[in-house]
């Protein structure tokens, strides 16, 4: 086969590896932020006898963005609970068929979920009372959050195709 | 309905789509099909299934054992672990059993601890005879006592899930843990001496035991700190897990031996196991709130009881689902998803919430063990490179022995609520 679908496959390697390294900071800066914040509430009460309202609810608010990020980066470090030991035992040809099969559903799922998130922002618009500040904030964690997972399925969607030309 | 969704969960389970997404495809399933169920108000299940304060618990503690495996303190209790039983037979399987039980304070889940001693301890144990596959059975299966020794992010997870006090659960999980641990040892002690594997060390050690065990007083103190601290309401669980992420910092900052590049990694590592695990658990919340409408819970508790009615035999009877289902799924997932099904059923028979919550979590951990499908199996023998059969043949014996502490902890609950209840 020709070099134009390697160098395609490899662009979505190193795309997949850009996202991989934007998304994984981010979520970490987040973790650090909520580790922080969660220490500095119990000295905060205890030392310093002045506990702080909006530490539960922004914790979890940052909670949930560390857990949606995340979701990509669990699919690179393959540490998503699954069963797949039973689809590698298939012979070649089925299996290619089953990893496709596969790929295409998560990409359905996950593409749903983020749209239901984003139907989810469209219609509320409360606010988180200790804060002040939109609830949509949580709820977009949910869209892009999903929307990175259903891009990364997406990225290697080519590759399973590719397989047996290589 | 019903037998539809449980026909599209075994096939999207065979297909290795993650249990997170099974339970959203199905639930994708309820939503196009019945139009009583609102796909924004299960976003919105969906979304809330993360925001509890108690959950944060979950990466603080994962943090907690990451750094604390780089800090030095696991080398420096390993030390320790290796100087008390130098003169057993079979020392150094010892050691790795007595490892996992003393760092089990500091680390929440089997898999970390499994990874480390696999890389750590399988190598020394090759240089001193011990075949690879029984270190490699022996690392996995010692590695199910950290979870079960406080804290532990199955039993954290349990008792959010199913309501039940953290506290008493961490509490109620010490006699277990440590009774595994004896059970082990004892068992290890037979095997080696048998085999005549790693004679008993009759040279003096260079260190003395006093230095060995300083060097291991921080990782032995920290579970009494969080223990005592949450059972006296000085903080939460949550708040418990800050601190420890503090404290193992500190001793990161003390002993200078982790680089930047190791730190990074922890935190990847924490992201996503976190995340992982959470998918799981919001989804399951969600999912749960489509199965109400079913009435899967009551049914399935029916049934249950139509089987039997004697406390003993229902958590025998729970014990052997987790037990065929943790062959093929991961623990973590049972948990969220069965533990608070059968709750309503052992509570009705009079069932403490500790006591189930105890058996239930230890029988979930097993499965990270047993073939063909276990994540603290996998972890292990991708590191020593054994394969699933070598290790099928080594690990039997600490199954049933393992099982074994699970049917004894069934008949007394006293090891399980008296640390709970004081």
């Amino acid at each position: 086969m020709g070099s134009q679908p390697t160098r395609a496959l490899r662009v979505m390697q190193d795309l997949e590896l850009v996202i991989d390294r934007v998304l994984t900071t981010f979520a970490v800066a987040i973790l650090v932020v909520m580790v922080a914040l969660v220490a500095i509430a119990v000295a905060a009460r205890y030392l310093f006898n002045s506990p702080l309202v909006y530490s539960y609810d922004l914790s979890t608010l940052l909670f949930a963005w560390t857990v949606f990020l995340g979701l990509y980066t669990a699919e690179r470090d393959n540490t998503h609970i699954s069963l797949d030991n039973l689809v590698q035992m298939a012979p070649a040809k089925l299996r290619r068929l089953l990893l496709i099969v596969r790929q295409v559903l998560l990409i359905a799922v996950a593409t749903y979920a983020a749209w239901m998130g984003l139907l989810l922002i469209q219609r509320t618009g409360m606010q988180i009372p200790s804060m002040r500040i939109s609830v949509r904030w949580l709820y977009a964690s949910m869209p892009v959050g999903f929307g990175a997972l259903a891009l990364i399925y997406l990225l290697r969607l080519p590759r399973l195709i590719a397989i047996r030309e290589n | 309905m019903l037998p539809l969704v449980a026909i599209a969960f075994v096939v999207l389970l065979a297909l290795g789509v993650p249990i997170g997404l099974i339970l959203l495809a199905l639930s994708l399933i309820y939503v196009l099909l019945e139009p009583a169920i609102m796909d924004v108000v299960f976003a919105q299940r969906l979304i809330s299934g993360t925001q509890s304060f108690p959950l944060l618990a979950v990466p603080l503690f994962i943090l907690t054992g990451e750094l604390m495996n780089i800090s030095g303190i696991t080398r420096r209790v390993m030390d320790f672990a290796a100087l008390v039983t130098h003169r057993m037979s079979g020392g150094l399987a010892q050691t790795n059993i007595l490892l996992s039980t003393l760092l089990a304070g500091m680390s929440g889940s089997a898999n970390g601890d499994a990874a480390m001693q696999a890389k750590v301890l399988v190598p020394e144990m090759s240089k001193r005879g011990y075949p690879l596959n029984f270190s490699t059975a022996l690392t996995s299966a010692s590695a199910l006592i950290a979870p079960m020794i406080p804290p532990g992010i199955g039993l954290i997870l349990f008792g959010f899930v199913t309501n039940t006090s953290i506290g008493r659960l961490f509490a109620g999980a010490i006699i277990p843990g440590l009774l595994l641990a004896a059970v082990m040892m004892a068992q290890t002690h037979l095997i080696t001496r048998r085999h005549g594997w790693d004679p008993p060390n009759r040279d003096k050690p260079t260190i003395s035991l006093g230095r060995a065990f300083l060097g291991a007083a921080p990782a032995i103190l920290l579970p009494v700190l969080i223990i005592v601290g949450v059972r006296m309401g000085v903080f939460t669980p949550s708040e418990a897990a800050a601190v420890a992420v503090l404290y193992t910092a500190t001793f990161i900052l003390i002993y200078r031996e982790a680089d930047w590049r190791q730190i990074w990694l922890a935190l990847r590592s924490t992201l996503a196991t976190t995340s992982a695990i959470l998918l799981v658990l919001a989804a399951s919340a969600a999912f749960s709130w489509v199965l109400t409408f079913e009435r899967v819970p009551q049914t399935i508790g029916e049934a249950m009881l139509t089987a039997t009615d004697q406390p003993q035999m229902m958590l025998a009877l729970i014990a052997t689902i987790i037990f065929l289902g943790g062959l093929f799924i991961e623990g973590t997932a049972l948990i969220l998803i069965l533990g608070p099904m059968f709750l309503p059923v052992v509570t009705s028979l009079g069932v403490d919430p500790v006591h189930y919550g105890i058996v239930f979590v230890l029988m979930a951990h097993l499965g990270g063990i047993t073939p063909p499908v276990g994540t603290v199996m996998f972890t292990a023998c991708a590191i020593t490179r054994v394969s699933i059969i070598d290790f099928a043949r080594a690990v039997w014996p600490y199954i049933l022995s393992y099982l074994f502490v699970a049917a004894v902890l069934i008949l007394f609950p006293f090891f399980s609520t008296w640390l709970a209840y004081i």
